[in-house]
């Protein structure tokens, strides 16, 4: 290391203004563009949602409501991917003099050093990154800002999230470069660095079993993966700095933070620079065109360069050899084949990546000299990997140990195995806020812990998936009746554990009992947000406005404030069956034969919702009794004041409100139900006449029949007018897009639907509907109804337009 | 002063500098000849801080010039392949150059771009040749280096504008001990302008003196005599014959000997005619370096 020998301290880094403006000036141009396509693309995310919504007659408010809450998913990686594509180009930019012998010799002969220039070059180019993220800021402010002050502070949060991106991809850029003095080479060291966090992460999560459990690790095991092609590759990227994405999205719970990932951005992001800028400093323009700028930057960039290619290949091998494995042609001593199958690999990736980094044939077989630094960096992260999931496995704390315990969401599992409804009665109510100290549940907890480790500690491949759970989830649960719960356990020595336990039938009703009689915990169970709280945004197509909303709900808490702890809680648990009673059904109607007659409930009339504070969805419910008891089904979601990123504060209650019960709260919804839908009616009846004379009209009739012993809704579309042929090609074909778009997008889609198609001889029954129409003032939820979706066809694309009827149009027994 | 001592340079196995020691006075004009590959660029890029030494020294003013950017404040180098900043016109090379260079002279600098009808707002990138090293030899000029570093100087320039330049480099040079070290392959240019120079021939110096020294330092002799004779006849203890070329009864010889020994050792011989000629830069660089 003569440069380190030779090191002069006028070599080091300086910041120089002249030179920091200079690149800004260079790159002028790329940082303009990037902030004005930022800001475009970021109002287009904005305005295209506007728009949508707007067509479906959401006021604005909801529309950005709804916005922010997908902020993450929308313009966030619109401005990461610009930004990071801007960082990465710029770098190589400002950095021609360690690739041109040209641009080497003009400026090197400066009197500068290469740290010097390397740190003024690297501060333009981060400050045009900040105007890109700044340009998005701004934007999001523009358009939110009117509506409520609190988002920026989510603005500027995903902002910042960005920024914290990008500076690592710039750092990974900046370090790719310092490397070498060859573009190609740059860029597999580019490529390298990005995959090297999920390669350790395979590594890390395999322990020392990398060629055994590394393929199927590679598939993400988030299923946030899923939601979006970009994000996939983002997160596959980003996901395993801080054991979660940078910017993380989920639909139902959008927004929530990861300032873990973010600390791990702009930590890597702060080492790569710092690597940079040590290559850049000692380096000169002797390395401009050599692969490698010395022996350090050879080391380096075959252990970078050769790590996640190693690691993809050695799994692909094991696959072969797995195969080969269960074809019988293989057939014992896997351990040691694959032992020497790796090793084999690591040889063949050296010698393989010398040769692409080098295109020196001849001489590479030097890169064997430099085999020990990937092969004990291996075995060091591999070792780690071992050594943290041995601790993990075998923290099996004795129930003396145990402070106190809650139950958590696992979001390293999918939802669907349970996480959700943590148990019958708590539901997802339960947050890791509860500190419960049962006895009995800490010894089950415990032992079963043991249990478990006993098991499969000795065998990571099985235990290991996810860093939170002890099983996987395909071999749990072990027994028929056994619920997997995810358990987080205090230990007295303030470190906690969360583990994923099996709890049978018994221990479930002990573990709600263990919250249930926990005094503390079942004050905050059974508070309701207080009115003023809510803030809902109601569809006003359809049904409440905010206010109606608010004063329902409020009718609402009045009667359920006056109830005591016990009727709260048979409130709660009633509430809870119900719900869940309809969505079991509905599941039970996706499964079942189309023309199967399904109990159900009706009539969707508003939704809201609204970010920063709670918002209430309430569904008008007729249940299936004899009695046709009107209830109201209340949701109540959102983050309370305060807790916008938490994700443990998230709200869920879905209540069913029945009449006997709060007959003060249904006989107002329904009071207000009818009074729009009076006002439907009016809006109706004085624009029949002239539709009823329209070239073109497609009427999507929806018949709720309520018989004795079922509920049903039937789905008719009625295709009327003077070219049914027409309208009938019409909807089979392009329209019926659009029509099948509205359904999927109206519909609750826990209502069972019978669709019918009929075609009718149209003027008598459209007339026979429009009376029925027209004569209906209120609706009587217990009788038959129709929910009509009227389509009129107006400059060429169909609008839609909501009625209601009391009507037995078309018979149900015909 | 600039020293440079036992310089040497690798590229792998390559040595493109094999111990050159080579002194250049302040206020000089100095031109470094030599054959393609010989080391002339690898020099100026090492005095420049462009490489790094692999051995020996080099030194601005008893100032080393290893790992020392601040010895590079008032120097600089114009390459033989010019590079400016992508998309730049001469304007803002200047701005760049004043950014870097304490002494850069704003009034020089338009005077100079004056004087040769520079184009300064046009890009660079869409001028010729001539015209990108004419813009780089300006910007040099006006950031008014104590020391000015030249590969191929005048390379591309019309008859005119070398003729311009060349006033300029050594008003320069004159008026405010400007020192220069070209390096050339053009004889005619050290000629014109040098005060001294080397010669490097694969990596090593063949000759360094005063520019008339150089020209003295080798001594062509036509010789005849009365019957064809081979070159053993004008050989003497001593003679150090470069080159021997007979036509018939008459040779011309290049000795590296003293003038007045070799005239004298001849003449012993009795030849019929004996007639000392002039030898140009170029015949000694060629008999020096073949």
């Amino acid at each position: 290391m003569n440069e380190i020998k030779n090191f002069n301290k006028a070599m080091l880094p300086k910041f120089k203004k002249s030179l920091y403006f200079e690149g800004l000036r260079q790159l002028r141009i790329g940082g303009i563009a990037l902030a004005v396509l930022v800001a475009l693309g970021t109002a287009r995310q904005y305005l295209g949602t506007i728009s949508f919504n707007t067509e479906r007659g959401f006021p604005l408010r909801y529309s950005l409501a709804q916005e922010i809450d997908t902020l993450f998913s929308g313009p966030a990686w619109l401005v990461f991917i610009l930004c990071s594509m801007f960082a990465v180009i710029s770098a190589f930019v400002l950095t021609t003099f360690t690739r041109s012998t040209k641009a080497r010799d003009f400026y090197y002969a400066t009197p500068h050093s290469g740290g010097t220039l390397w740190l003024n070059f690297a501060a333009a180019c981060l400050t045009w990154i900040a105007a890109g993220a700044g340009s998005f800021l701004l934007v999001s402010c523009l358009f939110m800002m009117p509506f409520d002050a609190k988002v920026f502070g989510i603005c500027l949060f995903v902002a910042f999230n960005v920024l914290a991106g990008v500076f690592m991809v710039f750092g990974m850029a900046m370090l790719a470069i310092s490397l070498t003095g060859r573009m190609i080479n740059a860029l597999v060291n580019l490529l390298a660095l990005s995959a090297l966090s999920t390669c350790v992460k395979i590594a890390f999560s395999a322990g020392y079993n990398v060629v055994y459990s590394g393929f199927r690790l590679l598939v993400p095991s988030s299923e946030l993966y899923e939601y979006d092609p970009v994000f996939h590759i983002y997160n596959r990227v980003f996901y395993d700095y801080g054991g979660s994405s940078l910017i993380e999205f989920n639909a139902e719970f959008g927004i929530f933070a990861s300032w873990s990932t973010v600390g791990y951005c702009l930590l890597w992001g702060c080492v790569m620079l710092a690597a940079a800028a040590f290559f850049m400093t000692i380096r000169t323009g002797d390395s401009v065109g050599k692969p490698f700028v010395n022996g350090a930057a050879h080391a380096i960039s075959l252990t970078v360069d050769y790590f996640p290619v190693s690691v993809v290949v050695a799994m692909i091998l094991r696959e072969v050899t797995l195969s080969l494995h269960w074809s019988g042609i293989v057939i014992d001593g896997q351990s040691i084949i694959n032992g020497v199958l790796y090793l084999l690999i690591i040889f063949g990736c050296c010698w393989g990546l010398e040769l692409l980094l080098t295109f020196d044939w001849k001489h590479s077989h030097r890169s064997f000299k430099l085999l020990p630094i990937p092969i004990v960096l291996a075995l060091a992260i591999m070792t780690a990997g071992f050594l943290e999931i041995n601790a993990e496995f075998n923290t099996t704390p004795a129930a003396d140990e145990v402070e106190s315990f809650t139950l958590t969401r696992n979001d390293s599992l999918p939802d669907e195995l349970v996480m959700f409804r943590l148990t019958d009665t708590l539901g997802r109510w339960v947050t890791d806020e509860a500190e419960i100290r049962d006895s009995a549940i800490i010894e089950y907890a415990t032992a079963q812990l043991k249990e478990l480790s006993d098991e499969y500690g000795h065998d990571f491949d099985k235990a290991y998936n996810g860093r939170y759970s002890l099983v996987e989830y395909d071999d749990a649960p072990k027994r028929k009746d056994e619920r997997l719960i995810s358990i987080r356990l205090n230990l007295k020595n303030g470190k906690s554990i969360t583990r994923l336990i099996g709890f049978d039938e018994e221990h479930i009703k002990a573990l709600e009992n263990a919250f249930l009689s926990d005094s503390e915990f079942m004050k905050e169970f059974l508070a309701l947000p207080a009115a003023d709280q809510v803030n809902a945004v109601v569809d006003e197509a359809y049904g409440l406005t905010g206010e109606e909303t608010k004063a329902v709900y409020e009718t609402f808490l009045t009667e359920y404030n006056a109830l005591s702890d016990e009727e709260k809680l048979a409130f709660m648990r009633e509430a809870m069956e119900l719900s869940r009673g309809r969505e079991e059904e509905a599941v039970d109607a996706e499964e079942a034969p189309a023309e199967t007659v399904t109990p159900t409930d009706i009539s969707l009339i508003s939704q809201s919702k609204e970010v920063g504070q709670y918002g209430i969805t309430m569904s008008y419910l007729t249940e299936n009794n004899e009695n046709y008891d009107p209830s109201l089904m209340i949701s109540i979601n959102g983050y309370p004041e305060g807790h916008l990123y938490e994700y443990a504060k998230w709200y869920d209650y879905s209540l069913c409100v029945s009449s006997k019960s709060f007959p003060k709260t249904i006989a107002l919804i329904v009071k207000t139900c009818n009074s729009r839908f009076a006002d439907a009616q009016k809006q109706f009846k004085a624009s029949a006449e002239s539709e009823k004379n329209m070239d073109y009209r497609m009427i999507d009739l929806a018949v709720t029949y309520i018989t004795k012993d079922k509920t049903l809704d039937v789905e008719y579309v009625l295709l009327i007018g003077t070219k049914p042929e027409e309208d009938m090609l019409n909807y089979k074909g392009k329209k019926k897009e659009q029509l099948d778009y509205y359904d999927k997008y109206d519909s609750d889609e826990s209502v069972p639907r019978v669709i019918r198609e009929i075609e009718v001889d149209s003027d008598d029954m459209v007339k026979r509907l429009f009376e029925d129409i027209q004569s209906t003032e209120t609706i009587d939820f217990t009788k038959p109804y129709a929910d009509i979706r009227w389509y009129k066809k107006v400059d060429g694309d169909f609008k839609q337009f909501t009625f209601f009827a009391q009507t037995d149009f078309p018979d149900v027994a015909k | 002063m600039i020293n440079a001592t036992n310089v040497t340079k690798k590229f792998g196995d390559l040595v493109a500098l094999d111990n050159v020691g080579l002194t250049v006075e302040t206020g000089s004009i100095f031109g470094l000849v030599g054959s393609n590959g010989a080391g002339k660029s690898t020099f100026l890029r090492l005095l420049s801080g462009v490489y790094r030494l692999d051995g020996g020294s080099i030194s601005i003013d008893s100032r080393d010039i290893a790992e020392n950017p601040e010895v590079r404040k008032n120097l600089i180098y114009v390459p033989d392949e010019l590079y400016f900043i992508p998309n730049s016109n001469m304007d803002s090379m200047a701005r760049l150059c004043q950014n870097s260079r304490a002494k850069f002279d704003e009034k020089l600098y338009a005077e100079l771009a004056d004087k040769f009808e520079a184009s300064r707002k046009k890009p660079i990138r869409t001028m010729s040749k001539g015209m990108k090293r004419q813009a780089a030899l300006i910007l040099a000029i006006a950031s008014q280096p104590d020391i000015l570093l030249i590969d191929e100087t005048f390379d591309g320039l019309d008859v005119i504008k070398r003729h311009d330049m060349r006033e300029i480099l050594c008003g320069a040079v004159a008026d405010r001990g400007l020192t220069v070290i070209m390096a050339t392959h053009s004889m005619r240019e050290v000629d014109d302008l040098c005060d001294s120079l080397a010669m490097l021939h694969k990596g090593k110096i063949t000759l360094q003196s005063e520019l008339d020294e150089a020209k003295t330092s080798l001594i062509k002799v036509q010789i005849a005599f009365p019957e064809a004779f081979e070159k053993d006849a004008v050989e003497f203890d001593g003679a150090e014959i470069l080159d021997f070329t007979r036509d018939g009864t008459v040779a011309t010889v290049i000795y590296e000997n003293d003038r007045e020994q070799v005239e004298r050792e001849l003449r012993a011989k009795s030849p019929l005619l004996i007639n000392v000629l002039p030898l140009s830069l170029e015949e000694v660089f060629i008999y020096k370096n073949r």
